[in-house]
């Protein structure tokens, strides 16, 4: 979720549609349906809002984030660029007084984390979202003109993305099922960044609901330009199109990031994991998206006919479609070959689980995200930072929301090691290097006597 | 031209540059224009070479947007570069030190002229980079390698034969999944090129290190977005044949850094030159606003369309804007993007803020989904936004026929470009245009044809120029179809000429 800099009452309008939307879902869900952990049970809309207050006062870490967004230039060093936290864009997402509706209170900038901190409490807001790093302080937008010099790149991954690929929930709901489908997304994306792109420190968090964001914080990220963030982006971009209209590329023969994704991640979870929980093949509509994948009729019709009124598992049924598609690719006597069965098991795979990244998200350097911390207003939990390393023991209902904390059934103790232990400590170490090495160079350059 | 281009660098600190790199060899075919040129001119000359090169850009960008690429794209700038003697080298391949010159004034002074506006700087940037392109594409491979020395453009790392080795297999998979080596080899082998075969070649390709160059993966996007290079820790592993990329990318982000000071440098002489070079820059890209439809007041929102005037202008709406209007008439609403689209459209034909307020709270409370509350909060402000009455206060631009052409339309999408969305995805046999053009905008069978075959070919804007002259008489747009509202002016010229508009419309025509 966020919003572009210029196309804000598009963008509002988008997020009041989607509030819309899921307010629908969620009075139309059956009792059964309750059971499943996406809006706990005990957990109301208007009880979340009004802990939020508390919330900001006693748990909400606003000192750290501050300081993570500062990049170290809140040392009292020489090195450090003492306006750099000064000029990031912070939105505050506040409710109307009628309780219809977010007002959109862009370009708020803070010299320090306590004026932050001081603020967030104030202001109460129902989500903060953060922006770029300016040339000027933003809120001198009137006099200067503005333009983002750098900013964290993001990613951002959400479920309602894989509704086509799910039998468990729809939309905003998820579960145990089909939460397995963000793992997977997290083990490809950060393996890919951190290998490919060569990047140390991504923070990953939980968005609340239903989805992950990924704030990748290294000096070399944050100076992307917006088309290299897209080229970044699309290089993950591996599946294209929603619905009937979605693709898979270039998979025929595979790059080597695309063939690790498989090897390393898609073949275990699809088999293990996706085809056990999910059962699509022993969906009709299900296996019948996809039978179509193979584009060969002949052989979806056989398969259909096979697996008619069969018992088999969708684990046995995929073994069944892998023989079949083996036997095919068999060149016969006077039968044109049917090539694209070459990779045909491979593109279902993809079609189905490969991460979903909404690109749109991580092209501009001017996107705003949601920030960690935050607290989703309908399933009141906290935006928990999460460890990559660990995605698979992530439990979204574990998360603690602010009831729990208020009542003291939970902390933030768990939340903030993760935050610290698989993120800030590497970042701020480097942060510190990087400070001290500009003071070498600085010193050497005086030592050798510029002269020009 | 001492004062525009003096502040820049010393007239001698230049000289002397320009007598080290003095335009030797291959490299003289391309400038990199990182200095002026410092000769004294007459203002006749410069106002000559700031519009021909005006003149050349806008040949490229309307072959580009008509769909022209590669070799029809060549021919264009081939013939525009020697009709605006800007082509460095004469009939014998020899350097032409006139035209040469000529070539890098009006670079630097359109560089200037374009500084003032953003939308200006992009659409400058762009088309140098093509034109940048093509001309390096013309050097040989010993120009290529000369001209990169020259310009600073060849500090990238050579991959060690270690590195290579130990990384031959993935190697080999980048060049089996690069669909441009894959075409390469195929165009070059005589028989089929069988997989295994393929594969070798790949295989024997990827071993040898001279092929391949490391460099920071930022600096050769287009490769990275299409899987095309190799990548490791940020380091991207290149073709040596895509060293073209890397260069063109370097170009492109010294042209923006050079926009930077193109804007600092014109504030600094704005003053001294207010009466010479200032107004002649400004009046560079206005070229074209000269004319009706890029009316400074029609985006100001200050027109005189009305709202009974949309209907009865309905022929002469282009096909994108019928699409949306008829979806409004019949849905009483528009998506965002349609909303977008229309919305800059009609301010672009000249309905006024406060008329486009009624005209689309008339449309949406129509329907009962939509209150005139549920308007006010909803909609309103997204129409006073297109008028820079918002947020951030632009007065957006309607959009071109580019942007409608890469708009990506949903299901329950009106807007982006039919020629485009009625040839492509479901509706690839193009039977829906086909009897759109036909039964509702009454072409003949055999024109329809045409149009559809040029859609199929994604020349969506020729088709759409196509369209204008089947229902104008034949008569066609010359420069070719680039926004809709221009679509607009050019039909209202034609059929219902105001006084003084048809002899500036045919005057344009005959320039």
């Amino acid at each position: 979720m966020g919003s572009t800099v210029g196309a804000r009452g598009a963008e509002r309008e988008q997020k009041r549609a989607k509030t819309h939307g899921e307010e629908d879902d969620a009075t139309a869900m059956s009792i059964d349906e309750q059971n499943k952990e996406n809006v706990s049970a005990n957990v109301s809309a208007s009880d979340v809002r009004a802990t939020m207050g508390n919330y900001y006062r006693n748990f909400y870490p606003a000192e750290a984030l501050f300081k993570w967004l500062s990049h170290g230039n809140d040392e009292r060093h020489a090195k450090a660029d003492k306006t750099y936290a000064g000029k990031r864009e912070f939105c505050f997402v506040l409710d109307k007084e009628n309780g219809d509706g977010e007002i959109f209170c862009r370009y708020q900038c803070f010299e320090d984390a306590g004026r932050f901190a001081r603020e967030v409490r104030s202001k109460n807001p129902a989500r903060i979202e953060f922006g770029p790093v300016m040339n000027a302080k933003p809120a001198h937008r009137h006099s200067v003109k503005l333009h983002s010099v750098e900013r964290e790149l993001v990613f951002d991954i959400d479920m309602t993305d894989y509704d086509d690929v799910r039998t468990c929930c729809k939309d905003a709901q998820i579960c145990g099922k089909c939460w397995p489908l963000m793992t997977i997304a997290i083990k490809i994306l950060d393996a890919g960044l951190r290998r490919d792109f060569g990047f140390k420190h991504l923070l990953w968090v939980y968005s609340g609901r239903r989805g992950v964001h990924c704030w990748v914080s290294d000096e070399r990220a944050r100076k992307l330009s917006d088309e290299a963030r897209a080229a970044v982006a699309e290089y993950f971009a591996v599946v294209k199109g929603q619905g009937k209209s979605r693709r898979v590329y270039s998979i025929n023969p595979m790059h080597p990031s695309v063939k690790r994704a498989y090897d390393d991640v898609l073949k275990k979870y699809w088999i293990e994991t996706y085809l056990p929980e999910q059962r699509i093949l022993e969906n009709n509509a299900k296996l019948d998206q996809v039978l179509d994948l193979l584009e060969d009729q002949e052989l979806k019709d056989e398969l259909v006919d096979e697996f008619n009124g069969s018992k088999m598992s969708s684990v046995e049924r995929w073994r069944v479609i892998e023989e079949r598609v083996m036997q095919a690719r068999q060149p016969k006597q006077g039968v044109k070959r049917n090539y694209t069965l070459d990779f045909a098991l491979e593109k279902i795979i993809f079609w189905h689980i490969y991460p979903r990244v909404d690109i749109e998200v991580s092209k501009h350097m001017n996107h705003l995200l949601k920030g960690p911390f935050c607290v989703h207003p309908k399933t009141g939990r906290v935006c928990v930072p999460m460890d990559p390393a660990k995605a698979e023991f992530f439990d979204p209902a574990a998360v603690p929301t602010v009831i729990d904390l208020d009542n003291g059934n939970k902390t933030l103790d768990e939340a903030m090691r993760t935050f610290n232990e698989t993120f800030w400590n590497a970042a701020e170490a480097e942060n510190k290097e990087r400070l001290t090495s500009l003071t070498r160079a600085a010193k050497a350059a005086n030592a050798t006597g510029m002269d020009f | 031209m001492p004062s525009a281009f003096g502040v820049l660098k010393s007239a001698n600190a230049v000289a002397q540059e320009r007598a080290r790199s003095k335009y030797t060899g291959n490299a003289a075919r391309l400038d990199a224009y990182a200095t002026p040129p410092t000769e004294e001119r007459s203002i006749d000359y410069l106002e000559r070479c700031a519009s021909d090169r005006y003149a050349l850009l806008r040949a490229i960008d309307d072959a580009r947007s008509g769909g022209k690429k590669d070799e029809e794209l060549k021919k264009v700038i081939r013939e525009e570069e020697e009709r605006r003697e800007m082509r460095r080298t004469n009939g014998r391949g020899e350097f032409d030190e006139e035209n040469a010159s000529r070539d890098a004034t009006g670079h630097f002074l359109l560089r200037l002229a374009s500084s003032l506006k953003e939308e200006h700087e992009r659409w400058f940037v762009e088309n140098e980079l093509e034109l940048f392109k093509y001309r390096f594409g013309e050097l040989s491979e010993s120009g290529k390698e000369s001209f990169m020395k020259t310009n600073g453009f060849d500090d990238y790392g050579a991959a060690s034969e270690r590195d290579v080795q130990e990384h031959k297999n993935e190697l080999r998979d980048v060049l089996m999944a690069d669909f441009e080596f894959r075409k390469a080899l195929k165009d070059a082998s005589v028989n089929n090129l069988k997989l295994g075969e393929f594969e070798r070649k790949c295989a024997e390709e990827a071993r040898n290190a001279k092929n391949w160059f490391v460099v920071g993966f930022e600096e050769v996007s287009p490769l990275v977005r299409t899987r095309r290079a190799y990548l490791i820790g940020g380091r991207a592993w290149i073709r040596k044949e895509t060293l073209d990329q890397l260069v063109f990318g370097r170009f492109r982000t010294r042209l923006s850094l050079g926009m930077k000071k193109a804007k600092e440098l014109f504030k600094q002489f704005e003053v001294a030159e207010a009466n010479r070079l200032a107004p002649l820059l400004r009046a560079v890209h206005n070229k074209r606003s000269g004319r009706a439809y890029e009316g400074r007041r029609a985006y100001e929102g200050e027109g005189t369309m009305s709202i009974s005037g949309i209907e009865q202008t309905q022929d002469s709406f282009p096909l994108c804007m019928r699409q949306l209007h008829n979806a409004l008439k019949k849905k009483h609403h528009l998506t965002h993007g349609g909303r977008r689209q229309y919305q800059l459209y009609l301010k672009g034909i000249g309905l006024p803020l406060d008329q486009a307020l009624v005209f689309w709270k008339t449309e949406f409370t129509k329907s009962p989904d939509c209150s005139a509350e549920k308007f006010e909060k909803d909609y309103s402000y997204g129409i006073r936004h297109a008028y820079g009455r918002e947020g951030k206060r632009v007065n957006y631009t309607p959009h071109s026929c580019g942007q409608c052409i890469n708009a990506t339309p949903g299901e329950k999408d009106s807007h982006g470009c039919p020629f485009r969305t009625m040839t492509s995805g479901g509706n690839k046999n193009g039977e829906a245009l086909h009897e759109l053009l036909t039964k509702s905008m009454k072409i003949p069978e055999d024109a329809s044809i045409k149009i559809v075959d040029k859609a199929k070919g994604m020349h969506y804007q020729i088709a759409c120029g196509m369209t204008f002259a089947a229902l104008h008489d034949g008569k066609e747009i010359e420069a070719g179809v680039h926004t809709p509202h221009q679509y607009f002016h050019e039909s209202r010229n034609i059929i219902a000429p105001a006084p003084g508009e048809a002899a500036v419309a045919t005057a344009t025509t005959a320039a």
